[in-house]
């Protein structure tokens, strides 16, 4: 039986040409967008390693919000002090919060009654920023590492760099202490958007 | 051969538009092009969404918290400008207000501020920032004292003076962890004359001793150590040494407008010295280690401008002449038409007569004396838990190994409140000295004088018009604050030599000025 001119197919030749067509036609898309797909790409990696930074200061700032720059209870230890080698950028200061750091704010008389001190550093060997509640002293030891470290809990990853420093510089009386956080961008390097991203913040201790 | 059996090279006679069944080939590949498009398009749109809401919500958090910081300053500015601090409280709704493109709502002892101890004010404030149609809220919490202009345990308007081998001890009242001792300040002078005077030196090679009302205690103690800490005493070893973290601070005073009395060292603050040298001290390290005061821990130097306070003798006046508690006693002392508690000079030294000779009845409420009171025999005004005030217009004496004591009921707020001794000065001076103990010469500028070998125990605030001397083994034991004033004299505001005073600072006692509201603690609320 002969088709009728309408149902006539395609031949081999025009499917292929015509597949050739489409992705030519779909390569161009691809290499157009491509360098919007690869900077979407980054740009998603930098979201969230900048999300990770502003949690890792999130988890910092109540703590540093509720401590006191009195002398003696908050530590910012130098190299000299013994924060290097495992250790990079070292603080200690004082909570008044019991039960873990993170209990009922506790008082005596309208004043704080500080209950424990938070150590706080960069771990070199994973990059990671850790916290330790430390219950059985509320004076930041004066020599870092304190007798006891173990036990602490994640607040940032991928940190390259971490720096706590009193403010203003070279006070004998500061007033504040600026904390620097400098993180690795997940994947692999893109060229065009620096590999780190640096959260600088400064925290104004009110007790 | 193709099979449509046209001869190879021969055109197709099809039209360029294509048969029907063809027609929307280019579409389809067109509306896939387009869906791709879109699929990414809409993907960046929304990884920019993202980024867009976290910086938002980010700036939100920030943006509240200085909103909520702003209404807790608000809620202290509405206790400062209040008549009665103390009774000073919002509605239950709060005081809401629009700032900084958010706004904050603050709580006096009021809604949700509520959690500080009695006499202490609650203020809480919730800032609030709209972010995406949400609201990013931040809550804060402070507790105040209530009429306390400034947190000094021990100021001094003219020079304050550590000698000889005086122990002073500015601890805190209400101890909890290690910590918390009051601050110390002049808006003229902090003169340590020799360096065998210890401030705030705790058992720094034995265990130090100190006799208080509860009993004799490790001097630590007084601090919230439950054992003797470990430290090391020596300034050259250990400059800063940690232990100075548990005092309070030294405050070089500026009044806030001009000079009230010369510095030495020509600051508009108060100077720090050392012996007889003119040189201000920068911080507690030179004065520790390059000036050899080894004994004398402060947490750290600071200026400040505090406001210049006084009272107004008229107001205790008026308080001791509308006291009728006293009548029965007075009656038994030999007064029997006198009602109120404001007395000559005879008519008090004829009262503690009889009550030394009736032990067990004590004076109560504000008892104000016209001259120069000399408590030559040991007196207890108001008994173990009283709420005596004693207000002398003229000078106060201690006698020699005599005994002043006025204790308040401190389980309540107004034993808190209530001042101890008030020495206002005559109202005229007197043009020739009369001359007391330690090499003192009174006029009834108002002095308070305590001779060798006295003791006063007192609660509540110790103000007087023109300084305080305690002379050598003397020792005080003071649960409140001491606030020394300076008439236009060449005295000092505050002299110890040789003696032990223990001042156990209660932010309360400082009430007794009912201006303002000092900050004592502040928390974010979860």
């Amino acid at each position: 039986m002969r088709r009728r001119s309408a149902e006539d197919g395609y031949s081999l030749i025009e499917l292929t040409v015509g597949l050739v067509i489409m992705g030519i036609i779909f390569l161009s898309i691809y290499a157009l967008y491509r360098p919007t797909l690869v900077l979407s790409g980054g740009i998603g990696e930098r979201l969230a390693a900048q999300q990770d930074v502003r949690l890792a200061l999130d988890r910092l700032a109540r703590p540093l919000h509720e401590a006191t720059m009195a002398f003696g209870r908050i530590q910012v230890y130098s190299l000299e002090a013994g924060c290097v080698g495992a250790y990079q950028a070292c603080i200690g200061f004082v909570t008044a919060r019991d039960a873990g750091c993170t209990g009922p704010f506790q008082r005596v008389a309208g004043a704080p009654n500080w209950q424990a001190t938070i150590y706080v550093w960069r771990d070199t060997s994973s990059n990671e920023m850790r916290l330790r509640c430390d219950p059985s002293t509320t004076f930041p030891a004066t020599t870092w590492p304190p007798p006891t470290l173990e036990s602490s809990t994640v607040i940032g990853t991928r940190m390259v760099a971490v720096s706590f420093a009193f403010e203003p510089a070279g006070s004998p009386a500061p007033t504040s202490v600026a904390v620097a956080v400098e993180e690795q961008v997940a994947g692999p390097s893109r060229s065009t958007l620096p590999a780190t991203l640096v959260n600088r913040t400064v925290f104004v201790p009110q007790n | 051969m193709p099979e449509t059996g046209r001869p190879y090279g021969e055109r197709s006679e099809r039209p360029l538009a294509g048969r029907a069944g063809e027609r929307g080939q280019i579409m389809l590949a067109l509306l896939l092009a387009a869906i791709l498009i879109t699929v990414i398009s809409v993907s960046l749109v929304g990884i920019m969404n993202t980024d867009l809401s976290h910086a938002s919500i980010q700036y939100a958090v920030a943006r509240s918290y200085y909103i909520a910081q702003t209404g807790l300053e608000e809620a202290r500015a509405h206790v400062f400008a209040a008549a009665d601090p103390a009774a000073d409280a919002t509605p239950a709704a709060g005081m809401t207000v629009s700032y900084g493109g958010g706004e904050f709502t603050y709580w006096i002892d009021a809604g949700p501020a509520t959690g500080c101890e009695p006499g202490l004010k609650t203020l809480e404030a919730l800032g609030q920032a709209a972010a995406l149609g949400r609201r990013i809220s931040t809550r804060l919490r402070a507790c105040a004292a209530p009429g306390v202009p400034v947190l000094l345990a021990l100021f001094g308007v003219s020079r304050v003076e550590f000698q000889g081998a005086s122990r002073t001890y500015l601890a805190p009242y209400g101890v909890g962890s290690p910590g918390g001792g009051g601050n110390l300040g002049s808006f003229s002078e902090i003169n340590f004359a020799g360096n065998d005077v210890r401030l705030n030196a705790l058992s720094e090679d034995t265990t130090d001793l100190v006799t208080v009302r509860e009993g004799t205690f490790a001097d630590y103690t007084l601090f919230g150590f439950p054992e003797r800490p470990q430290y090391n005493p020596t300034p050259t070893a250990e400059p800063t040494p940690w232990i100075l973290g548990v005092a309070g601070d030294l405050v070089k005073a500026q009044p806030p407008a001009g000079l009230l009395v010369p510095t030495p060292c020509g600051s508009p603050h108060a100077c720090v010295t050392v012996g007889n040298n003119v040189t201000d001290v920068p911080g507690v390290a030179a004065l520790r280690e390059a000036n050899y005061l080894r004994h004398v821990y402060l947490r750290r130097m600071r200026t400040e401008i505090v406001p210049p306070l006084s009272l107004d003798p008229a107001l205790f006046q008026s308080q001791a002449e509308q006291n009728t508690a006293n009548a029965a006693l007075n009656k038994l002392a030999g007064f029997p038409m006198k009602s109120d508690s404001r007395y000559s000079l005879m008519e008090l030294y004829r009262i503690m007569v009889y009550l030394v000779n009736h032990p067990g009845q004590y004076l109560q409420g504000t008892i104000y004396v016209d001259g120069t009171l000399n408590a030559f025999r040991t007196w207890d005004l108001g008994g173990p838990s009283g709420n005596v005030t004693l207000v002398v217009a003229g000078d106060l004496i201690i006698g020699p190994q005599r005994t002043l004591t006025i204790r308040h009921d401190l389980t309540t707020v107004s034993g808190h409140r209530t001042p101890g001794i008030i020495v206002l000065g005559a109202p005229q001076l007197r043009s020739y000295p009369i001359p007391s103990c330690g090499g003192q010469r009174l006029t009834g500028s108002g002095r308070f004088v305590m001779c060798e070998g006295s003791t006063l125990v007192a609660d509540g605030l110790i103000y007087t018009a023109d300084g305080m001397t305690i002379t050598p083994r003397a020792s005080v034991d003071q649960v409140g604050a001491m606030y020394h004033n300076n008439r236009g004299t060449p005295n000092p505001g505050f002299t110890t030599r040789d003696a032990t005073v223990v001042l156990r600072f209660d932010p309360l006692a400082l009430a007794a000025f009912g201006k303002g509201a000092a900050l004592l603690s502040w928390e974010q609320l979860p």
